[in-house]
């Protein structure tokens, strides 16, 4: 398989072998299926939104990662704020975050959903995402390359790992 | 090719109507008119037999703060019929009303709705004067030169009453 395996994953698959079955906890299991299965809801708007758009397509192919995109925040559980918040999407954005299903993350893709960016000083743009909803992965850069958005993914799951 | 269009003829025949012309480097005309009068020369310039100036390109406003009448409209029209362009523009101050030109040219609608969203100029007899880029809470005008650079409100996220809001800078 072209997939690493966790040391969770390595723990399971060495017990099954020896025993034939594995003990473990429930949070253990949850967050282990909650790592495996991220469903972000692409939330874009702007030149970030082409570089979120490459990652889905075959180059840098997520869904052989477990990311399945979705279009529905219904289905979600992350959403990737890509791109200039303007204060007229504010609305939005806030309303589709709270459609999202519990539990739930943000990742801050950009440098205008961060903190701005070249439109920091405009009178129609949210200055940062985190004045609308809370964020928990925030990704550098003037657009990020689609490898950085594998990177906040990775820093993402050790985020839920210890929740 | 034959072009039946003569610029002298217009001119003299526009001379009456209008307050200057000028002829620009690409030899088309720009005609300078007071605000009263731009309703109806437009119309003439629309259905005259030998202008048929038939599509509304533009309309554009700039600012000047320093003038007493500060605001200039340009509206951009080109006559498909005789490959011709012209420039009429005039100068009202903040508090004139000037008369819209959606009855003429229905797509001058949304270039009335940009310029009173931008500059606050308010166009007579348009039904759908609203903002068109803006949101629709928003204070101000911020093509004018006196509208500071952030602007006059802020969005923000209200966790007493979970609601998005506006407050001051």
């Amino acid at each position: 398989m072209g997939l690493d395996l966790d040391d969770y994953q390595k723990e399971i698959t060495q017990s099954l072998n020896k025993q034939g079955f594995f003990l473990t906890s429930f949070k253990k299991m949850i967050n282990f299926a909650k790592n495996n299965s991220i469903w972000p809801l692409e939330f874009g708007f702007s030149c970030c939104a082409v570089e979120v758009m490459q990652a889905k397509s075959s180059k840098y192919n997520f869904n052989k990662q477990n990311v399945v995109f979705q279009s529905s925040p219904r289905h979600a559980d992350l959403i990737i704020i890509s791109g200039t918040l303007t204060n007229k999407a504010a609305f939005v954005l806030r309303r589709v975050y709270e459609q999202m299903p519990e539990p739930k993350w943000v990742i801050a893709f950009g440098a205008c959903s961060c903190g701005g960016g070249i439109y920091n000083e405009g009178y129609a743009v949210v200055n940062a995402a985190d004045k609308i909803v809370p964020v928990d992965i925030y990704v550098k850069g003037c657009p990020p390359k689609p490898e950085n958005l594998l990177a906040a993914l990775e820093k993402l799951k050790e985020k839920m790992k210890n929740e | 090719m034959n072009n039946p269009f003569n610029q002298e003829v217009m001119i003299k025949r526009l001379t009456p109507k209008i307050k200057k012309f000028y002829i620009n480097d690409f030899s088309e005309l720009e005609l300078e008119v007071e605000p009263l009068r731009l309703f109806k020369l437009i119309v003439m310039l629309k259905e005259e037999k030998t202008l048929l100036f038939e599509q509304l390109i533009d309309i554009i406003a700039i600012d000047y703060p320093n003038d007493e009448k500060r605001f200039k409209l340009v509206y951009n029209l080109f006559s498909i019929v005789y490959n011709q362009r012209v420039r009429v523009f005039t100068c009202i101050d903040d508090l004139t009303e000037i008369k819209s030109l959606v009855s003429v040219y229905p797509n001058a609608n949304w270039y009335e709705r940009e310029i009173f969203d931008m500059f606050g100029v308010i166009f007579n007899d348009n039904l759908d004067l609203r903002r068109i880029l803006t949101d629709v809470e928003f204070k101000g005008h911020p093509l004018r030169k006196d509208f500071p650079l952030k602007g006059t409100h802020e969005v923000f996220f209200n966790e007493e009453n979970q609601a998005v809001e506006y407050r001051p800078l």
